[in-house]
């Protein structure tokens, strides 16, 4: 069924003047001193700063002791947190290249912002495996140079493929991302009479000047970075999800790890991209360009990955009943109903239940339900990690080990500051960079496209 | 000589053929000209690159240096006055003798460069046969302890201060010398007295300051068993049973494996008794105890008897043997068979609810095994059931298994008697001085002698003492003794059979001197260092050389002596081993039991009477049975604490007559109802950083006169108290856990026997199926499919280990040898609590069967060294890999700590630094220097951050095939012992090449009871099982 919704629903309401789309959204860039923006940025660095600072003073001061990791269960809150913001750095590229190589032009005024907030929450998650080590200042131990010990990487351990996944999907993304931006920079450059931003914008955008060549280029570059994204995108979660699949323990070595981890982690991004939009929508007044039709779409993915995330559930129970495997089994009777049972329930409520509201069109209209929504899958998916990563570990399979995992404050002040530095990030760029790509939106605005037909598309 | 013949007659290119002088320069310059050039700064007019670089370099390593903080590490000083014998980097061994309680261990101790690094067995020691024990192997922190005293000290207005040891000497002569014009008592207050060259030197003290007595005292001992002994055959001393040859034992609350004096010598041989590789019977052992012990554990069949209700038992067993099975003719005695015939065995069961199939098994076991049963009590119990015991051993024969070894006491012990008078005397101002020789007996006897209060009515309290303690810090004069390790000594603890000890490192810190120097500088006048040398020798050169054979001068018979630190000699001892059945006459047989619970006051495991409470080692090693560590605790049954209305970790107060304490709850399986069971020895308040605090003191509660001695009290009074303690135990039991849900409890109980992680069978049936475990193993092994054709072969040495679970006892003695070879940090009881307890070896306790009735199996757990090891594929930077002998190896300077390799350690073996430990524990208490002397120099200190796990004892490994090769001989591994094999006093520990057939490592291997932990995952483990057989009878 290919239903092309930009036929019926407009993309932008209210106004198809480009001159206005330009205006609206070169607004937070053109006007500084915005109370809000300064009020936001002192939180997140703050959090960053306070939280973060404190947090990781003790870590590199004490050791990993300060955390609450300890014998059986080695891996605790910052591998969670790793997983869950690598999960959030998924919808970005999912929007923007797998929707762009669909032709989803309703991807178009949320790409921008999505991208961006893949860049800032894979930063955020490169952060946890480097202080997450016990010794973070040998990390470069990790990457495959040269040396006159001839000590080699071990390509055997998905943690190293983890260090290549990763870093080569920040790095394309980072690109498909700038590419993106080369011409909003020129629009911005035009637009600016200040000097320095002048000369900042020019260099930023590498000489664009809208001419048809450059556009035929473009097109063609961008179509191979979004091709180039794709697999990416399948590929960056499950090769994170191969650190648990990978091993012998029970509740993490099963097959069905990496179509759950990507249907997880494009769950969890479209949430935080929720959350997020909502509110910059809001403060930067362009309700009208991300519009409830936008949120709505996303909304039906949420629910749709939810429903995957679901049934991954239900699968990972059945399969271990069913292999007849002792540990195996033990281990998922042991996550619903042992010791970290309420982190289970908190879980599955969250992620499989709550998102059930979307099945009502009136609901997935409905904003505060939407966010609401976005904020508990938020919370669901960080539980989900939790449950994988802390559960598993605690009772494996010698019960003369068995423990109980508790987090200490600076594991909480980690956290934080991780959100500190995500938003501190999402913040600057939505005061120095175009939020929405504007370029982008103007060609799906009614009337931008040229037409055989007068007007409407085609 | 023709010049033809100087020319060479080879050439390596046809430049140097034609002799081209160009060429005959490069001979000796590797490089033409312009490649090399040296660093001559006045000839570098023009810069070329390669000048450029090294300009470069020569700048950045010269600002490097030159900017740094760098901080001179001190001097490195060569050997070039090298001591005799010793070499950098080899280790030297000298046969030494520690004294611990009232045992002494004839050990050797590896010294490196000139200091004690680790404790061992002497192999040469007839008693330990080169077997020793936790304490031993710890001994080395007490050694190297920073907080030891460097200085005299004397008492001025209630504070401590340092004072010379010249004006020490002075004080206490002058108060010696005034007892002595003044007629008061001297009282020499002192552990027991192993030494004879030292009793003879307490005996000249004697003579030159009159009236001085000796009360030695042993806080933990067998006084009770000893006179019980001379009640019953009129002797003092008293026989050692051979402990290998029984089939039956029967233990009255006689921790026999893990308790009392002589453990370690009594443990190895009676594993002899038990089933094993090529030895298909097995003794069976019967228990009555209340709380769980390390027999408890191992025991066939573990009966649960009050301690107060041992006496009964026993004589119920007499008057079962004697009456009515007629065992033997001691009914005709009249007064013992009206003493037995009040016992019936039968009603006894019935009260005691014990099970009737056990107690019949147990009679026909005794009745038919007569002659070959041994019987046994435990040296907390009172005197009459040791009477009791003896009668038992008498009835049923047992004299055949006494070994010809006999206890020897150099000074005979105090007596409660002996210490009530002397307080007494303390009272009525009747004492000069009181002289404490390393003993500490404030902490002891504080309130149930009113010590401290006595000790103020003497005029000069002196108190040798190697670190700060009870009766230290209220001395008038403190004295800073050597360790055992820097003294000289001798001991004779067993008829014919006498140990030196000799100091390995000159006194650690230069103010601290041997006792004997001392007293004796006091005797003489004059302190001379190594004055006692001197005495220990002319003392033996007059008691102990004989010309023989061999030896000719005394020098040869002292040099052979120290070398072999044992010496046998003939001892004139005339053994007698006649009953006398009067003593049994005095046994009261009032049962009548006070209103009120049973306390047991036990030994603990490893701390002592409180003497290595400040060891670390010690503290951190877990209690055998809980897994507890750094306390005591009140041991009580579950039904117990329901009708308490406790929970675990809550505090009760304790009341015996007027003493009370408050202890922290522990629910113990398999405690009999109405017991409580502590471990004494704990609670020290001023003990030095590790160990002031550390448990609590019951001390009190051991009032002096109880009926049933001094270790059990009935008619205990429990009050719930306030708060809770944390008891921190690094294994919790999940067998018996009630509040949870159904579907989950069915799992966890007996999850070991689920998971085949303890493979068990009974002697009975394994006679009739030998091949029970193979059928058993034989669907997994089938399912082990490998994606390789072939799998990697290991040629020549491949290293392998085998447990015997028949063998082991979970003692722990292994643990702590482990953690001194292998550098292994102590972490604290928070850390424990965390769960991040570093030991690298540790013994997995699990229970089935019931919490009223646990079977207990044991299970030595160390890194299982896998071929297919999970930990090395996860690990990013290669830095756990395997060695091609299969050694799990671990490059602790690649490590970066992801831990990825500890998740997937399917044994959880491995042990990260959360910390730097060593600075973590108590403000870098064990990062003070004197520590790093402990430290072995094989073996890297591994800091924060790192993964570490058992090595195989790596060190030990290459030091060894190093040896071969000097030697240039074939390395076949069959030399290799590592340290948790070389203490274990069971030998359940068997190392080395598994592809030398011959070696005991590879026959364990193809046992037909061999199984491995967790084989189905095809891991390949290389450590071996030997599943355990529990020897009872068919129906139970």
């Amino acid at each position: 069924m290919n239903i092309d919704y930009s036929k019926h629903v407009p993309l932008v309401e209210g106004t198809t003047n480009l001159r206005e789309i330009d205006d609206v959204i070169a607004a937070p860039m053109e006007n500084p001193n915005n109370p809000r923006f300064l009020l936001a940025l002192f939180v997140s660095l703050s959090l960053m700063i306070g939280c973060g600072g404190t947090a990781l003073y003790n870590l590199l001061g004490f050791g990993t002791g300060t955390w609450g990791n300890q014998n059986p269960v080695m891996w605790g809150w910052p591998i969670v947190n790793f997983v869950f913001w690598v999960g959030i750095g998924h919808a970005g590229t999912l929007i923007s290249a797998i929707l762009f190589l669909m032709r989803q032009t309703w991807r178009n005024s949320i790409a921008r912002f999505a991208e961006a907030m893949t860049i800032f929450a894979v930063i955020t998650a490169l952060t946890f495996p480097l202080l997450h080590t016990g010794r973070p200042w040998l990390a470069h131990y990790l990457l495959p140079y040269p040396n006159e010990r001839a000590l080699w990487v071990n390509f055997r351990s998905p943690l190293l493929w983890d260090v290549f996944a990763v870093s080569t999907y920040f790095c394309v993304s980072f690109f498909f991302w700038y590419v993106g931006l080369i011409p909003d920079f020129a629009t911005m450059r035009d637009r600016t009479t200040h000097k320095v931003k002048k000369f900042i914008y020019s260099v930023l955008s590498l000489g664009w000047r809208f001419s048809n060549r450059h556009w035929q280029h473009y097109e063609r570059a961008y179509l191979i970075l979004a091709g180039l994204c794709t697999p990416l995108v399948l590929s960056v979660h499950s090769i994170v999800s191969f650190d648990f699949a990978v091993s012998l323990i029970p509740g993490w070595h099963t097959t069905i790890f990496p179509p759950y981890f990507v249907a997880g982690a494009i769950f969890s991004g479209f949430a935080m991209v929720l959350t997020v939009l909502i509110i910059v929508r809001k403060v930067f007044y362009m309700e009208h360009m991300i519009t409830v039709n936008h949120l709505e779409r996303m909304a039906k993915v949420l629910m749709a990955t939810g429903l995957m995330v679901g049934y991954a559930y239900s699968m990972e129970f059945f399969i271990a009943w069913y292999s007849g495997v002792e540990a195996e089994s033990f281990i998922f009777i042991n996550r619903a109903f042992g010791p970290y049972a309420w982190a289970y329930w908190t879980m599955i409520t969250c992620n499989v239940i709550f998102p059930q509201v979307f099945w009502f069109k009136k609901l997935r209209r409905n904003i505060p339900v939407i966010f609401i929504i976005s904020i508990t899958t938020n919370i669901g998916m960080w539980f989900e990690r939790f449950v994988i990563t802390v559960t598993s570990l605690h009772r494996d399979y010698l019960p003369s080990s068995w423990g109980y995992f508790t987090p200490t404050v600076y594991d909480g002040l980690l956290y934080l500051g991780s959100f500190g530095l995500f938003f501190t990030g999402v913040i600057l760029f939505a005061r120095f960079a175009p939020v929405i790509a504007m370029a982008e939106l103007k060609a799906v605005v009614e009337g931008a496209q040229p037409s055989h037909h007068g007007g409407d598309h085609e | 000589m023709s010049k033809d013949l100087k020319e060479p007659n080879y050439w390596t290119s046809l430049e140097d053929y034609h002799k081209i002088a160009s060429a005959q320069n490069g001979e000796f310059q590797e490089f033409p000209e312009g490649i090399s050039e040296s660093l001559e700064l006045s000839s570098m007019t023009d810069v070329s690159r390669r000048k450029f670089l090294a300009l470069l370099g020569a700048s950045a390593a010269l600002a490097g240096t030159g900017c740094s903080n760098y901080i001179d590490p001190g001097k490195i000083i060569p050997y070039n006055k090298k001591p005799e014998s010793v070499l950098p980097g080899r280790a030297n061994y000298y046969a030494t003798t520690i004294v611990e309680g009232n045992e002494a261990f004839s050990v050797l101790v590896k010294t490196r460069e000139g200091r004690p690094i680790k404790v061992d067995g002497n192999p040469d020691d007839p008693i330990n046969k080169g077997k020793s024990n936790a304490a031993c192997q710890a001994s080395l922190l007490n050694l190297y302890n920073p907080e030891r005293l460097k200085s005299p000290l004397q008492l001025v207005e209630k504070s401590q201060k340092e004072i010379t040891w010249d004006l020490a000497n002075k004080e206490v002569l002058d108060a010696l010398y005034k007892a002595k014009k003044s007629g008061k008592q001297i009282a020499v207050v002192a552990n027991s007295i192993k030494s004879p060259t030292f009793a003879r030197l307490l005996s000249d003290f004697r003579t030159k300051f009159g009236d001085v007595r000796t009360y030695s005292y042993d806080f933990f001992n067998d006084d009770a068993k000893v006179n019980a002994w001379k009640k019953s055959y009129n002797q003092s001393e008293m026989p050692i049973f051979d402990w290998s040859k029984p089939e039956i034992f029967l233990s009255f609350d006689g921790d026999f494996l893990g308790r009392g004096s002589n453990k370690v010598q009594r443990s190895g041989q009676y594993v002899k008794t038990r089933a094993a590789i090529d030895k298909k019977t097995s003794s069976r052992t019967y228990l009555a105890e209340a709380g769980m012990s390390i027999t408890g554990m191992n025991a066939d069949y573990r009966l649960k008897v009050s301690p107060i209700d041992q006496l009964e038992f026993a004589l119920c067993i007499a008057s079962e043997l004697v009456l009515r099975k007629s065992v033997s003719n001691y009914s005709k005695y009249g007064s013992v068979s009206q003493l037995l015939s009040k016992h019936s065995l039968t009603s006894f069961v019935k009260k005691t609810g014990l099970s009737t199939t056990v107690i019949s098994h147990l009679v026909d076991d005794l009745v038919q095994n007569k002659g070959k049963v041994l019987v046994y009590a435990g040296e907390q119990l009172p005197e009459d059931v040791h009477v009791v015991v003896n009668f038992l051993n008498e009835v049923l024969e047992a004299d055949k298994m006494y070994a010809d070894d006999y206890f020897v006491e150099q000074v005979p012990r105090a007596t409660v008697k002996n210490l009530e008078s002397l307080v007494a005397d303390m009272n009525s101002g009747r004492v000069g001085v009181v002289l404490h020789l390393d003993s500490n007996p404030v902490f002891h006897f504080d309130a149930t002698l009113s010590y401290t209060k006595a000790l103020k009515q003497v005029d000069k309290v002196i108190t040798f003492a190697s670190s700060l303690s009870e009766t230290s810090i209220i001395s008038n004069i403190v004295l800073p003794m050597t360790h055992d390790f820097e003294s000289w000594g001798d001991v004779n603890s067993r008829v014919g059979i006498l140990s030196l000890q000799q100091p390995l490192i000159a006194p650690l810190y230069e103010n601290n001197r041997q006792i004997q120097d001392v007293v004796l500088g006091w005797i003489d006048g004059t302190y001379k260092a190594q004055s006692y040398y001197s005495y220990l020798k002319s003392n033996w050169q007059k008691s102990y050389f004989k010309v023989s054979k061999d030896i000719k001068t005394f020098d040869q018979f002292w040099n052979k002596s120290l070398h072999d630190g044992v010496v046998s000699i003939s001892q004139n001892f005339k053994r007698n081993l006649s009953f006398n059945a009067s003593s049994l006459n005095t046994i009261s047989d009032d049962f009548k039991v006070a209103d009120g619970y049973v306390l047991e006051i036990q030994e603990n495991y490893t701390i002592g009477d409180g003497r290595n409470a400040n060891n670390g080692w010690l503290q951190e090693v877990p209690h055998p049975v809980t897994r507890v560590v750094w306390d005591n605790y009140a041991a009580i049954s579950k039904n117990t604490a329901d009708k308490l209305k406790v929970e675990p970790n809550q505090m009760i107060k304790l009341t015996v007559d007027s003493q009370s304490v408050v202890v922290p709850i522990f629910v113990q399986p398999g405690m009999v109802d109405g017991v409580i069971e502590i471990t004494g020895g704990y609670g020290r308040k001023h003990a030095g950083t590790v160990g002031t605090g550390a448990g609590f003191d019951v001390h009190p509660l051991m009032s002096l006169k109880s009926k049933y001695g001094t270790f059990v009290h009935g008619g205990v009074q429990i009050v719930k108290s306030h708060g809770t303690y944390d008891v921190i135990s690094t294994q919790e039991h999940f067998s018996f856990k009630e509040d949870i849900p159904e579907i989950l409890k069915s799992r966890m109980k007996d999850a070991h026997l689920r998971r085949e992680i303890i493979q068990e069978g009974t002697l009975d049936g394994y006679l009739k199926d030998e091949k029970f475990l193979v059928d058993r193993q034989a669907h997994k092994r089938k399912a082990l499919i490998s994606l390789y054709e072939e799998e990697h072969k290991y040629n020549g040495v491949k290293w392998g280990m085998a447990i015997d679970l028949n063998k082991c006892s979970g003692c722990n003695e292994c643990v702590v040898a482990c953690n001194a070879e292998n550098n292994i940090p102590v972490v604290g009881k928070e850390q424990v609590a965390l769960n991040r307890e570093m030991h690298w070896l540790r013994i997995d306790r699990y229970y089935s069967g019931t919490i009223d009735e646990p079977v207990v199996s044991l299970q030595p757990m160390l890194c299982q060294h896998c071929d297919n090891a999970p930990c090395e594929n996860v690990c990013p930077v290669s830095a756990t890999t395997h060695t091609p002998d299969g050694l799990n190896g671990m490059a602790y300077n690649r490590c970066v700590g992801t831990r990825y390799c500890g998740n997937n350690c399917v044994y959880k073996v491995r042990r990260f630094n959360y910390f730097n430990y060593r600075a973590n524990y108590e403000e870098g208490y064990f990062q003070k220097e004197s520590f790093h002397l402990a430290h072995n120099p094989e073996v890297t200190v591994r800091s924060r951050g790192v993964m570490e796990k058992c090595t195989f004892c790596v060190q030990r490994i290459s030091e060894s095939r190093a040896e071969a090769k000097r030697n240039d001989e074939m390395f076949d591994g069959s030399k290799v012992t590592v340290a948790c094999q070389d203490v274990c006093n069971t030998n359940a520990i068997a190392f080395g090449n598994v592809n030398d057939e011959k070696s005991e490592v590879a026959k364990m291997r193809a046992h037909e009871l061999e199984y491995k932990v967790l084989e189905e995952l095809h891991v390949k483990p290389n450590v071996s099982y030997l599943a355990k057989l529990r020897n009872t009878h068919k129906e139970a």
